[in-house]
């Protein structure tokens, strides 16, 4: 294992039975053909391709929402590894992985900071019964969360910010771009170590990708996350990711800097269009 | 004018209003596009046209028809059709029964005549004809299920389209063939389009003019062959 390593993602296929119909033959549609890719510690990695390349389908793999049919895939965390193939879903969030779905999941009639305080991890550590019969532990617990999320709140927007104005107001008066960001920041409440985030500015305006940005910035280069990144905004991909890997017919078929990999022939014929 | 809005007040909760007196019109046969910020109300425009959203005051008529109070069903009878954010179909059938539905009341002959209409129109939908009955449209692309989801839409043969963010979540390519496609339809079909974008740039050079949308209202209409039409728009979202 290489140090700087957090995700190794080792020859993962899988397919899809398109129809049940059997005067069809060829009723299989691989969408992963023996992937190999790695994710490096404390760097944006972007992930490009066609829709229906199989990066959400690699993200379904990798949270373990849906399985591989072959492969392994390898978390390094604080000099342990993670046969990721051994864990259910609701495991991973305590093995440090979060993600953001592709869609937006927001309790809309919570309040912003409701929203964000669901998003905090009470830790694996705690005994689970101690709020039982320890007298105010569950209250100590619930004022950790809530400084956690007013924390976030203060430094990471400013308190000039509508999120701290509003932060006591539904959630489902947001537009959507400030649910998207609101969901962004909502991951910095768990201890993740990565992140995935599945296309966090589709249908976002320019000044709210912006905001994106910034906070995706921030959550890599002063909490040392790291982040996979599925996007297609070739602008955002440019300017924040510092390793890029195009995927093709289920493959990695070409990776390096960004600038690299968009200014690549293939690339620019296979996905990018004109 | 084929649609003509005036006035125009409604949200979603009572005394919070998205649209704060919104007034534009849209001549036929024309090419209109809508930018604003997450939360302007774009998305909000095409509900309370497509009456899925009632408006508090003001009117929208089109073709001389005031549409307030009618359904969302009459609406589309009358020559309206409405792309959904995301490109919206029924994943666990197949394209062709996404079609059907789509389609309404119609026989079998007439749905596969008015099908083979739509794929004239373009190369793009005709490619879709091969996944059409044997798979469900979960297994379709994204750039599939949004030419799918337009189909649904032309196949009321639409004089008016509202499309609400085509481009969202879909490849550059993929992009390039839906703003082709969209190019043909206006070409053959004379099809007025309201397009409202994210992607400047696309929706730039496919429409005549646009509208800036800052809280409810319309900040600017710019016509989008003036040299300074991309520092007005961006001027106008980023300076509210």
């Amino acid at each position: 294992m290489v140090s700087d390593i957090i995700l190794e993602i080792d020859s993962v296929s899988k397919s899809f039975i398109i129809t049940h119909n059997s005067s069809i033959t060829d009723n299989h549609l691989l969408v992963l053909d023996s992937l190999d890719l790695i994710v490096e510690c404390g760097k944006i990695t972007a992930l490009i391709g066609s829709n229906g390349a199989g990066k959400t389908t690699l993200f379904n793999i990798v949270s373990r929402l849906i399985d591989a049919e072959k492969g392994s895939i390898t978390l390094y965390s604080e000099s342990q590894e993670y046969n990721l193939f051994k864990y259910k879903p609701h495991q991973l969030a305590s093995l440090g992985i979060g993600r953001l779905f592709q869609s937006s999941h927001i309790f809309e009639q919570m309040s912003i900071i409701d929203n964000l305080l669901i998003g905090y991890q009470y830790g694996s550590a705690e005994f689970p019964y101690a709020n039982l019969y320890i007298p105010g532990k569950s209250r100590e617990i619930d004022g950790r969360a809530k400084a956690k999320a007013l924390e976030i709140l203060k430094t990471i927007f400013g308190t000039d910010h509508y999120f701290w104005k509003q932060r006591n107001q539904v959630a489902g008066r947001l537009s959507y771009g400030q649910k998207r960001l609101l969901e962004t920041a909502r991951l910095m409440m768990g201890n993740y170590k990565l992140m995935l985030l599945d296309e966090p500015t589709a249908g976002i305006s320019p000044p709210f990708r912006i905001e994106i940005g910034r906070l995706l910035e921030k959550m890599v280069h002063e909490m040392g996350v790291s982040v996979l990144l599925i996007e297609h905004n070739m602008h955002f991909v440019r300017e924040h990711a510092d390793i890029c890997h195009f995927m093709h017919n289920g493959r990695d078929h070409v990776f390096g800097t960004p600038a690299d990999v968009l200014g690549n022939e293939e690339v620019r014929r296979m996905y990018l269009g004109a | 004018m084929m649609l003509e809005i005036k006035m125009l007040r409604g949200g979603y909760i009572k005394n919070a209003p998205v649209l704060n007196g919104l007034e534009f019109n849209l001549r036929s046969q024309s090419r209109l596009a809508v930018f604003g910020q997450n939360g302007a109300g774009k998305s909000t425009l095409a509900k309370a046209i497509m009456g899925l959203l009632p408006y508090s005051s003001g009117s929208i008529c089109y073709d001389g028809l005031e549409l307030q109070g009618k359904t969302p069903d009459a609406i589309t009878r009358k020559g309206i059709g409405y792309f959904w954010q995301g490109g919206r179909v029924f994943p666990h059938l197949s394209p062709w029964d996404n079609l059907r539905f789509a389609a309404g009341r119609i026989t079998r002959k007439e749905l596969e005549n008015k099908w083979m209409s739509i794929c004239q129109i373009s190369p793009s939908f005709a490619s879709l004809q091969k996944k059409l009955t044997h798979q469900t449209a979960t297994y379709l692309s994204g750039g599939e299920r949004h030419l799918l989801a337009l189909g649904m839409v032309l196949i009321r043969d639409p004089e008016l389209l509202i499309l609400d963010e085509p481009s969202a979540g879909l490849a550059p390519s993929a992009v390039d063939e839906l703003f082709l496609v969209l190019d043909e339809l206006f070409k053959t079909e004379n099809t007025t389009i309201l397009l409202i974008e994210q992607n400047l740039d696309k929706a730039m050079a496919f429409c005549e003019e646009c509208l800036v949308l800052t809280n409810g209202t319309i900040a600017r209409r710019i016509d989008l062959s003036a040299e300074s039409a991309y520092s007005d728009i961006e001027k106008t979202m980023f300076e509210q």
